[in-house]
């Protein structure tokens, strides 16, 4: 996997992806992360104090998956709350990657892109 | 009199009794607010636009578009306050009352959205918002679509063809602009149709997005709040799949432009009502307000985490340093929700002491041994009111978790799909992927951008982006653009994604509601705490306090809720010169509070006005058989705590007592204060920035 920036990347066909999830300063509050892979969810294999999400590359050259994320703050939680996220493949190159959801920032939705290359 | 000055002093009585009349009607209706919901505001509103107003002066003009705004705005907000009423009405209903209700609340919201666009086009036309110059492209498109228009207005009047384009997609009629031009008519437009030829995708080119679907602003307004806040251009690109996803659809066809402009914003949860905080020292201590001491503390101590561990809180009289044990444990292994689950009992526990002020200049001086007037420790017994409590969880998960997903899986889907068809689709989103942030990092490092206060750097941003997704994804939905939809693409974006996306978006909606229901009532149930606290008295003898805190909002006297103390002190080191046994006291209080709505704090401030009853009795031996003095000491007390603006409030509390604990004398006490709730004005400046 090649970090193109925090949320793009380029990866080959069949390579594994995981992506781990750990919410941070959240104390008492519920932290809740969703993930979709293109048009199926995407199961949740970590524990809810940790998510991990993982998918095998199965799309080839020129096309993209992506996964679609949204991280929730319930209205009790500190404005200190993130998530903080670290996305690993195979091979990587400019990792470690990833980046972080904070409370205080205006976007809590976004999408990770896979760009598939030969 | 010749028929020129006729026919001024008739367009003179014309003017002022339309004046009268705008003047009367929007007090007519102010008043009446109240009692007819919203069905005023629309009556008033009809009559107003279909006024011909082209044969008036400029002052009656300007009354007339104030007016109308006026009464849009007004109309707009009780819209608001119907939607609210009837998602309220929707949860609580089921079968066929649940289907009219989703079908009004449907209508209410394509009512707002209309309204909204008609306020935007008034702001613009009346220079209220400064627009984006359109392109002479779009201003041709204009003309395109007022076909009933006179010779146009001079340049300065003109309103952007994007925004006109929105009027006429909200499909509601004329809108009258009152500034000479003739009304817009509901006349469509074919998308696409004044674009220019394809072309090879250039990132840096760039077209003005004048009237961008509300749901794709706010994605871009978000983006690019994040990406300036941080100074991180990627961030401008976070939700771009979304941001491409909304630009096609508003592309694709004038109905589904419609149905994209009839979605609102997807909002996520915030809060800015907090009630059960309880700041300071202990409620017998010389600066406290209340009389009576609640039992919850996990979240006042959970903020140690955000100031190194430990929080201070200063009232002028006391300094109170505030921690928990599992504040101190998240200290070396970080405050993960893996650390709190670890943390079991520890997170039940809190710690805080209390400190005399007499150093103003530098409060932490105050911290030491000869100020301590008081420390103390609380343990949770029983009663869970976070939202990681199994029952709120078990809610989370089987109710909102699906919901969230739903929306995920409508936008993974599209997107998918569409990808999958159109062969340029992964290519145009992986160039933009590349070349958007460098683009914002550009305009970041501009001397224009440097100068330019946040919002202004934010709307920069958001420019940058809008303009980047029409140049280069809506201009390339058309024959033969490199989005090019069939007929068959078309229709599924009509009747399927975009239908689906309107649906789970109604249903988070309605999570959102019975979300902020679930956790209020979390703060209902019950919740029982120990607390120990150890007084130090520098002229007599130190004691130690042992009490028992309980409270109950969903019981037999709601709407109040029950707070009960009971308590036991005992000397340190009796002194028996002074009358004192080991026993000290016994203390009981009782407390009945209820709240109300604030009328001074700011919409989308949820705080209230908190009000609460008192009685306190103690029974204080060392005073029996003394001079004097009365064992028996009872109490009443009214506290109340008035929110107003901007996280400020106003505490009070008038107290009637028979004696204190060294005189026997009736007496009557007022204290007052001002509150700051850092943590609320927070939100309300975050709440506000979104807007």
């Amino acid at each position: 996997m090649q970090k193109i920036n925090d949320i793009t990347y380029e990866v080959k066909n069949g390579e594994s992806i995981t992506i781990d999830v750990v919410p941070t300063n959240f104390l008492g509050s519920l932290s809740s992360v969703e993930a979709e892979l293109d048009k199926i969810d995407l199961d949740n294999n970590g524990t809810d104090n940790a998510p991990s999400f993982s998918f095998t590359v199965t799309k080839h050259s020129p096309r993209t998956h992506r996964v679609f994320m949204e991280f929730n703050f319930v209205p009790t939680t500190p404005p200190t709350a993130c998530y903080e996220v670290s996305i690993a493949g195979e091979n990587d190159i400019g990792c470690p990657c990833g980046f972080d959801i904070c409370m205080v920032d205006e976007t809590r939705e976004l999408t990770i892109a896979f760009d598939v290359v030969d | 009199m010749p028929i020129g000055g006729l026919r001024v002093l008739m367009k003179k009585i014309l003017s002022l009794s339309l004046a009268f009349f705008l003047i009367f009607l929007s007090i007519s209706v102010c008043s009446a607010q109240e009692e007819d919901t919203c069905k005023q505001f629309r009556d008033q509103i009809q009559k107003l636009e279909q006024l011909d107003i082209t044969n008036l002066g400029p002052s009656v003009r300007e009354i007339y578009k104030e007016s109308l705004l006026k009464l849009y705005r007004e109309y707009t907000t009780c819209l608001e306050n119907e939607i609210s009423t009837t998602v309220k009405a929707r949860q609580r209903s089921n079968g066929a009352s649940a289907q009219a209700l989703d079908g009004k609340l449907v209508s209410l919201r394509a009512e707002k959205a209309d309204t909204e666009k008609k306020i935007v086009i008034f702001e613009i036309a009346s220079n209220l918002k400064s627009s984006p110059k359109p392109p002479v492209e779009s201003n041709r498109a204009a003309s395109d679509v007022a076909t009933n228009a006179e010779p146009p207005a001079p340049e300065s009047e003109m309103v952007p063809a994007s925004t006109v384009t929105s009027a006429v997609h909200a499909g509601n009629g004329s809108i009258n602009l009152g500034n000479g031009t003739a009304p817009v008519n509901n006349t469509r437009m074919a998308v696409g149709s004044a674009m220019p030829a394809s072309q090879p995708q250039d990132c840096a080119a760039s077209e003005a997005y004048g009237d961008p679907p509300v749901i794709l602003a706010d994605l871009v307004n978000r983006a690019a709040a994040d990406a300036v806040r941080r100074n991180d251009p990627t961030r401008a690109i976070f939700p771009l799949s979304q941001m491409v996803l909304y630009t096609v659809f508003d592309a694709a066809s004038a109905n589904s432009s419609s149905q994209l402009r009839g979605l609102e914003a997807y909002q996520y949860l915030s809060e800015t009502a907090r009630t059960d905080k309880q700041l300071g020292a202990a409620a017998n201590s010389e600066g406290a307000v209340s009389g009576i001491e609640k039992p919850s503390f996990a979240r006042l101590l959970g903020f140690a985490i955000e100031h190194g561990g430990i929080t201070k809180q200063n009232d002028g009289t006391n300094l109170t340093l505030s921690t928990s044990l599992y504040s101190l444990y998240a200290m070396s292994g970080g405050d993960t929700a893996e650390t709190y689950q670890r943390a079991g009992f520890l997170n039940r526990i809190g710690l805080s002491a209390t400190f005399a002020v007499n150093d103003q200049e530098n409060e932490l001086a105050n911290a030491r041994r000869n100020n301590l007037s008081e420390w103390s420790g609380k343990v949770r017994l029983f009663g869970d009111r976070t939202t990681r409590s199994a029952r709120f969880q078990r809610f989370w998960n089987e109710s909102v978790r699906p919901l969230i997903r739903e929306r995920l899986r409508t936008l993974g889907t599209s997107v998918e799909t569409l990808s999958s068809q159109l062969s340029s689709y992964d290519a145009i989103e992986r160039v933009s992927r590349r070349c958007l942030p460098d683009l914002v990092r550009d305009r970041m490092n501009s001397n224009e951008f440097k100068a330019a206060t946040d919002d202004q750097k934010r709307q920069m941003v958001a420019d940058l982006i809008l303009g980047h997704l029409r140049a280069n994804v809506f201009n390339q939905v058309r024959p033969n653009g490199r989005l090019e939809l069939n007929g068959e693409q078309v229709a599924q974006i009509e009747n399927d994604f975009l239908p689906r996306l309107k649906t789970s978006l109604d249903h988070l909606v309605l999570a959102d509601a019975e979300i902020k229901e679930r956790i209020a009532d979390l703060s209902k149930g019950p919740l029982a705490t120990f607390a120990y606290t150890n007084y130090r008295i520098p002229t007599g003898s130190d004691y130690s306090e042992t009490k028992f805190l309980f409270e109950q909002d969903k019981g037999l006297f709601r709407p109040l809720k029950l707070i009960g103390n009971f308590g036991l002190s005992f000397y340190n080191k009796p002194d028996p010169f002074l009358n004192q046994e080991r026993l000290r006291d016994i203390s009981a209080a009782l407390s009945f509070e209820g709240s109300s709505r604030s009328p001074f704090t700011e919409a989308e401030n949820q705080s209230r006005i908190t009000y609460s009853f008192v009685g306190r009795y103690q029974r204080l031996f060392e005073n029996r058989r003394r001079v004097q003095r009365t064992p028996d000491i009872g109490a009443f007390q009214f506290v109340m705590e008035i929110p107003f603006f901007k996280g400020l409030s106003l505490p009070l509390s008038a107290t009637y007592a028979n004696a204190t604990e060294e005189e026997r004398k009736n007496h009557f006490r007022f204290n007052f204060g001002m509150r700051l709730d850092t943590d609320k004005l927070f939100e309300l400046l975050k709440a506000a920035s979104n807007r």
